[in-house]
């Protein structure tokens, strides 16, 4: 039983839904542990409270903090599958409808942001977009006075009074009020999708090698969806990759820290490195080098970092480095696990995810690497591993890529520049 | 930093800074207006106009000021879009050889593919209203007039040649060809409207197109160290219209307030450009000879014409401009050498004087002032990085990457040059307020640069 918290005076309440943590075994007060500190971190300097119970969350939100960065948090923290804006009250029948008055009159019943006087104007008529509502009454207290179908009933006339172009459907309503009786009255209405998922940071930790690309990330984003924590890496070829190109990248990783709880950015300096490739590889083979190359300065700096596994946005025959014989080769050349979440998807669907998080626009920016010179026009496809290792050991290139490391940038982005420009 | 681009933009002389000043805060009326303060501000435009008239050799009612050299281009082109080209509109060509069968019932336009973006991107209007745009290569530069001889048809209506090019500085056969556009009149009895582009020729030669045979032409003030935002057209066919629907300023053809300050800080620009032209081509071609001579012998290709080589053949140029060969083949610099002047007679361009600035020692018409050259394989992207951090301010005249092709890639592609040199090009562009020093200082740094790229 979750009482009021004493000090939730001058707080608004939001109800959040946990998908797959409920299903966790013993284990799971882990998991919500991890997903309380990430909602508090970022709406942090606003004060919040946390209450947990089976299957979902009470958030308690200084009612100073706006609503959209409260919007803007859950629906950027994984572990969340909804949430709704929800309001609390005593037994008293009038109580309650003066809450359920309260509650249809900002959104998502009526659009907009309604200022503190319009939410207390409730007695006047309001518009809604929906076409179709029911309400849903719950009774945990069986000992309230009026049963689950009399509360229906009486607040969905409050409803029609309040708006009237809505119209009753039970079956397939476009908006729900729920209201439940427990130890005090929740009401609340249809959650916002959350974007489901784990909490970061209850899967370990791990690098993506963030490019300027569409893939990589919308990889990053999935990973973090499974709760890994990532820092990134992007490998920087000045003059031939101009520094907007760098600029790109670093926008990409702001677009994606709330997701990722924030990020560490790395930048190694990969020019010479991708000359020496060129004047001791064949050309044919420069590809597969610089794959193979980056893979062991990921690894080191994985290792710098303490980071478990090396996250790319490789999918699976995209270009000549990413078919299963080039994956093998550079699989071989890390020691870490290489993580490709984008591995079976079609490009639609990783430009449909990148739209839907916000990478996309800034992806397709016309910096890309300016790296002709360093591509060859006839890769090899079907490298055999072996051959290749071979190749990269002919190469001489440890102490070219221990320069690389150890001259590496880092940038720490914080998730709140990210959320602030979402 | 040294700045090496002058032909994108040159900041403002003193001089027509100093003029902008005065006229800005003496003029105060609009031009239009008819009490005293409008009508000392028509007085001192119209003076302008007298001004610039008698610069470029042709009448006061010649001249029409205009935003820049775009705007110029576009009022001429644009007025096209009021007849339409064909009555089945919709048929296509773009023939670079200007060999395509003429169909009867269509307007044709007919342009160079070296031409400055401002004409050329009128290319996909003009074909909506059923023109035909057939833009001419012009190998290593240069309209072959031939070529141009044989474009020519029955159904068009509108050349357009550029006078120099942006890109490699080549001046085309502008005499030559309006002659041969001319006597194709005199067979089809009917007027083929001449335009050039002299953007890039403006304020560095003196060039008369009046004189030249043309019908129009345009300049643009801040190419010659006058202010941005203006521009000037010649254009003496009164079937040109305006592109916007506007007041009755520069008698209809222009609407909108005139900017009078900046049209006096051009005249002045121009004035001086014009009479130092002779000394500052000749400094300017002891520069970049050179440049020419360390950066080729480093290694560099030249995509410019050669001020140092007379090996070209006379069929690579114009035929204009073939008699300066005969007379001076190999002198090492042309300000220590005037004697090859009078041979200057048929260029298209008029030096004020007896120097020929133009080509000394090759037998093809360019502008010194722009040097383009080229490290092929190398992405000039890159190249004009690290010497941007260097402090040499340069341009690239093509970009390397597929997604941000630049426009001028289509024009050295046009002139016949392969992608892998067109990926290196770099575009060096010279002002007398260069000195022997900077060049030297630019010399040793691509010199020093290329060795880095070690390609």
């Amino acid at each position: 039983m979750i009482p009021i918290p004493t000090d939730a005076q001058g707080m608004k309440l939001y109800l959040i839904k946990l998908g797959e943590i409920s299903l966790k075994g013993l284990n799971r007060s882990f998991f919500e542990k991890k997903l309380k500190n990430n909602i508090k971190l970022k709406i942090h300097p606003h004060k919040s409270l946390l209450l947990r119970e089976k299957g979902r969350f009470y958030l308690y939100v200084d009612d100073t903090c706006p609503d959209e960065i409260v919007e803007k948090t859950l629906k950027t923290t994984f572990g969340i599958t909804g949430f709704s804006r929800a309001m609390v009250c005593g037994k008293a029948w009038e109580d309650i409808i003066s809450t359920t008055n309260k509650i249809i009159s900002i959104p998502p019943f009526v659009e907009g942001n309604l200022s503190q006087n319009a939410i207390l104007a409730y007695d006047s008529p309001a518009t809604c977009k929906y076409r179709t509502f029911k309400v849903e009454a719950r009774r945990a207290d069986k000992s309230f006075p009026k049963t689950s179908y009399q509360i229906e009933a009486e607040l969905g006339g409050v409803v029609l009074e309040r708006i009237p172009s809505l119209k009753v459907d039970v079956k397939r309503p476009d908006i729900t009020l729920n209201v439940e009786v427990r130890e005090n009255v929740y009401i609340y209405s249809s959650p916002i999708p959350g974007p489901g998922g784990l909490p970061v940071g209850c899967a370990g930790r791990g690098l993506l090698l963030l490019s300027g690309g569409i893939d990589s990330p919308v990889a990053g984003y999935r990973m973090a969806r499974r709760g890994l924590k990532q820092e990134c890496l992007y490998f920087h070829a000045y003059p031939y990759t101009s520094d907007m190109a760098l600029q790109k990248v670093q926008d990409l990783a702001k677009i994606i820290s709330p997701y990722m709880m924030g990020t560490t950015l790395h930048v190694v300096n990969f020019t010479e490195a991708e000359l020496w490739i060129k004047n001791h590889s064949k050309e044919e083979e420069n590809t597969l080098m610089m794959r193979a190359c980056m893979m062991q300065v990921a690894n080191r700096i994985a290792k710098n970092i303490d980071a478990e596994a090396i996250v790319t946005g490789e999918a699976l025959g995209q270009v000549a480095s990413q078919t299963l014989q080039a994956m093998a080769f550079t699989n071989s050349m890390s020691s870490l696990p290489v993580l490709r979440p984008l591995v079976g998807m079609d490009k639609e669907e990783i430009i449909e995810t990148a739209r839907r998080i916000g990478t996309y626009e800034t992806s397709i920016l016309p910096y890309d690497d300016c790296c002709v010179i360093f591509s060859p026009k006839h890769p090899l496809v079907r490298p055999d591993s072996e051959t290749e290792r071979n190749a990269f050991n002919d190469m001489n290139i440890d102490e070219v890529l221990d320069k690389c490391v150890s001259k590496v940038k880092t940038y720490e982005i914080s998730y709140k520049t990210g959320i602030s420009s979402l | 930093m040294y700045y090496f681009d002058w032909t994108a933009t040159c900041p403002m002389s003193e001089e027509a800074l100093e003029e902008y000043i005065r006229i800005a805060r003496e003029v105060t009326g609009n031009a239009s207006s008819s009490h005293k303060a409008g009508l000392f501000a028509r007085e001192i435009l119209e003076e302008s106009r007298r001004g610039f008239a008698r610069l470029l050799g042709c009448p006061p009612e010649h001249i029409y000021f205009t935003s820049g050299g775009t705007e110029s281009n576009a009022i001429v082109l644009n007025s096209l879009l009021s007849r339409p080209g064909t009555a089945n509109s919709g048929s296509m060509s773009s023939e670079s050889d200007g060999s395509a069968a003429y169909e009867g019932n269509q307007n044709e336009v007919l342009t160079t593919a070296i031409e400055h973006p401002s004409v050329l991107e009128h290319r996909s209007i003009l074909q909506s209203h059923g023109w035909r745009f057939t833009a001419l290569s012009c190998p290593n530069g240069y309209l072959r007039p031939e070529r141009l001889a044989a474009a020519l048809n029955p159904s068009v209506r509108m050349v357009l040649l550029m006078t120099a090019n942006n890109v490699t500085g080549t001046v085309q056969p502008i005499k030559t060809a309006v002659r041969i556009i001319r006597d194709y009149e005199c067979r089809i009895g009917r007027h083929i409207h001449i335009h050039s582009d002299a953007v890039q020729a403006g304020g560095k030669v003196l060039f008369h197109p009046l004189e030249a045979g043309l019908d129009s032409a345009s300049f643009s003030a801040h190419k010659f160290e006058g202010p941005t935002g203006v521009g000037i057209l010649f254009n003496r066919n009164p079937s040109i219209q305006a592109l916007s629907r506007a007041g009755e300023q520069e008698r209809g053809l222009r609407g909108g307030t005139e900017n009078i300050a900046g049209i006096c800080a051009a005249l002045r620009a121009m004035k001086i450009s014009l009479e130092h032209a002779v000394e500052h081509m000749n400094e300017i071609l002891t520069m970049r000879n050179t440049l020419e001579e360390r950066l080729t012998n480093a290694g560099f290709v030249l995509l410019s014409p050669s001020a140092l080589d007379t090996s070209l053949t006379t069929q690579d140029a114009p035929a204009a401009c073939q008699n300066a060969k005969q007379s001076e083949p190999t002198k090492p610099s042309s300000s220590t050498n005037p004697s090859h002047a009078a041979t200057n007679t048929q260029t298209p361009l008029h030096i004020p004087t007896e120097t020929s600035a133009l080509t000394p020692k090759s037998n093809s018409t360019f502008l010194p002032h722009i040097l383009t050259v080229s490290l092929p394989g190398v992405p000039s992207e890159a190249f004009l990085r690290v010497m941007d951090d260097k402090g040499f301010c340069l341009s690239a005249s093509s970009a390397c990457s597929a997604s941000s092709r630049s426009k001028s890639e289509g024009v050295l592609s046009a002139m016949g040059f392969s992608p892998r040199v067109r990926m290196g090009s770099i575009r060096i562009s010279l002002s007398a307020r260069n000195s022997m020093d900077e060049v030297n200082l630019l010399a040793d740094a691509m010199i020093s640069t290329k060795k880095e790229f070690n390609l």
